[in-house]
Parts: structure tokens; sequence; C-alpha cells
């Protein structure tokens, strides 16, 4: 079957607002976080050719990934960010790409919130997220 | 305004106008995204009915 690529446009985010997941309003842009499983070099001084060799060494992580918003504190999903960054606690999260097909939840951390006023720009608030344990990919 | 497609309905979430589908509960600002998931995500088929014939055994 042909590939059908899907535009990058229209993405949703969602994040628990008292218990409920929430789609996440005024975003400009999103990065997906990347999956990365930890690797080990087993080259030796006898590896074929001088390759190096590698093994997984089983551990997984939910890499950190930036979401920039224009910033509305008025907004309960905005609002959401500010209580889980103050709490420091995990907090759930999910992110679907513009189909559809594919939706990442995770619990994850509010490690930054950069607040940004250019002249020339709207205000926004760029918002580091740190996942912590496993994804689950539907 | 134009009927949804079957298993659409329109929800009000956070200020946004969203199109969920029930199915999957998938849910976003897009009908064409949500058409490309329908398209992706049918819903599954219903059971026949059973043959008449085989009712009135």
């Amino acid at each position: 079957m042909a590939v059908a690529p899907q535009g990058g446009f229209g993405l949703t985010v969602q994040i628990d607002v008292s218990a409920t997941l929430t789609t996440m309003a005024g975003i400009e842009d999103v990065d997906f976080p990347k999956l990365r499983n930890f690797i080990a070099e087993t080259t030796t001084h006898s590896s074929t050719n001088g390759y190096y060799e590698a093994v997984a060494t089983g551990k997984k992580r939910v890499e950190p990934f930036r979401m920039v918003l224009f910033w509305d504190t008025g907004d309960t999903t905005h609002a959401a960010i500010v209580t889980a960054f103050d709490a420091g606690t995990p907090t759930s999260f999910t992110i679907a790409d513009p189909d559809g097909d594919e939706t990442i939840a995770f619990e994850c951390i509010i490690e930054e919130m950069e607040r940004m006023s250019r002249q020339e720009e709207a205000f926004k608030c760029n918002v580091l997220i740190h996942p912590t344990g496993a994804a689950t990919i539907s | 305004m134009s009927k949804l497609p079957k298993g659409v309905k329109q929800v009000e979430e956070n200020g946004l106008t969203l199109y969920e589908y029930e199915v999957t509960g998938f849910k976003t600002p897009h009908l064409k995204k949500l058409l490309n998931h329908i398209a992706k995500h049918p819903a599954p088929a219903k059971k026949a009915k059973p043959d008449k014939a085989e009712e009135g055994k």
C-alpha cells in the first residue's frame, strides 16, 4: 500500500485539569517527545575491522520536550501548567498527531516555564515538559 | 450547517469547538483531520442479523 503522508498542522495536546484530560488551547508549536533507548558501547580490541559495537542496556526514556504557548493565564489548561509547575508532581499529558493515528500518553513534570515578550511577537511561554515513566502509544 | 458524519459530535472544551469521533474518542478542531482519522479507524461492522430461516428453527 502506498504511503499516505499527513500534514503536520493540527496536532492536539491534552493536559490533566481536575482529573479530566482537556485539550490545550493556544499552542504555537510543540515538539513530540523523543523516545530513547540507552545504548552502551561494547567495542573491543578484537571487534571486526575496528567497527564500533553496542548493546541496548534495557533502560529507556521519554525525553523532555518543549511547547510554546500564546500565554493566557485565564485559560484553564495554561493554569494547569502553572499548577503542575508549583506542585512539582507528575501530571497526565497526551499528544496526538493531526490525524489522530497515534496518541502518546505519559506522566510529566513541568520543568521550566519561560515567558517571552518580544517587541514584534505575541506574548508567549516556552514550557519544558519532563516526562517520567513509560509512554503509552495507542 | 452541514450534517456531521455518523459517529461524530461537536463538543465544547476549554473554549474550543472540537469534533469528537465516538468510536475512538479522538478530538480535533479540524473536521478534515477528523475525516482522515475516521478513514483510518472505521467503526466496527455491525453483527449480521440472524437468518430468518435460522430464527424459525
